[in-house]
């Protein structure tokens, strides 16, 4: 049985409005969306355990070459409220510990997600790879467990 | 001879050197933090900024015009859109 332990990321919040900078913590893997021949670039995303399926900015979805608005569409709720996201089937990387994962799942992609630039590793594909997720967030740390 | 005294100021010299590498070494924080609210491409590695940009599309032509094909594409936090999820 092996395990992979990983550190959160840390991150610097700004002012806004009545909140003061600070520093938050998640749990952030660097992902590509591997898409025909085309080379890839990656960016951050979230492991996101209440997260249904992953989720990337549409942007970033259509930088990979793919035709967003022509995937299938389905009207979902969450934090940012509801919103129509479009469903594609995708090939997606995540770095572990310098090391390229690669899973196949069917991932919406959203507009509303545009500004953050950062994507949701959810259950259906990335959780799917693991015997167990888990996170700690007394030391935080997350820990995949291989099957 | 080695002696276990010798051997301490070894692992603290060792140790010195190693924090003062690490400390030359930016974070991905501190590399993004004077763009605030723009697309930032970093090298492959996370150890340096590429280009900078209001857009996903125009930050990544910039950093494969200046060679770096698999970029880092991160956008810089700022007041309006700051926290990941929140």
């Amino acid at each position: 049985m092996s395990y992979t332990t990983i550190p959160y990321q840390k991150i610097q919040i700004p002012a806004r409005g009545d909140l003061p900078s600070k520093i938050v913590h998640a749990p952030i893997l660097k992902t590509a969306l591997l898409y025909k021949d085309n080379e890839p670039f990656y960016f951050d995303s979230v492991v996101d355990s209440g997260a249904d399926f992953c989720v990337f900015p549409a942007s970033l979805g259509e930088l990979a070459g793919i035709d967003i608005t022509e995937g299938r569409n389905a009207f979902t709720f969450g934090v940012g409220g509801k919103e129509t996201l479009y469903f594609h089937k995708v090939k997606v990387q995540v770095t572990i510990k310098d090391e390229p994962w690669v899973f196949e799942c069917q991932a919406g992609f959203s507009t509303k997600m545009n500004a953050r630039g950062v994507g949701f590793l959810g259950r259906d594909g990335f959780f799917d790879l693991f015997q167990e997720v888990a996170f700690n967030q007394k030391t935080k740390m997350f820990r995949l467990k291989e099957f | 001879m080695y002696s276990n005294k010798n051997k301490s100021i070894h692992q603290i010299i060792v140790n010195m050197k190693s924090t003062l590498t690490r400390s030359k070494v930016k974070t991905v924080n501190q590399l993004i933090k004077p763009y605030p609210g723009r697309w930032v491409a970093l090298s492959q590695d996370d150890t340096y900024v590429v280009s900078v940009a209001s857009s996903p599309k125009a930050v990544l032509s910039q950093a494969r015009k200046k060679g770096e094909t698999s970029p880092h594409l991160v956008k810089s936090p700022d007041g309006s859109t700051s926290a990941i999820v929140f």
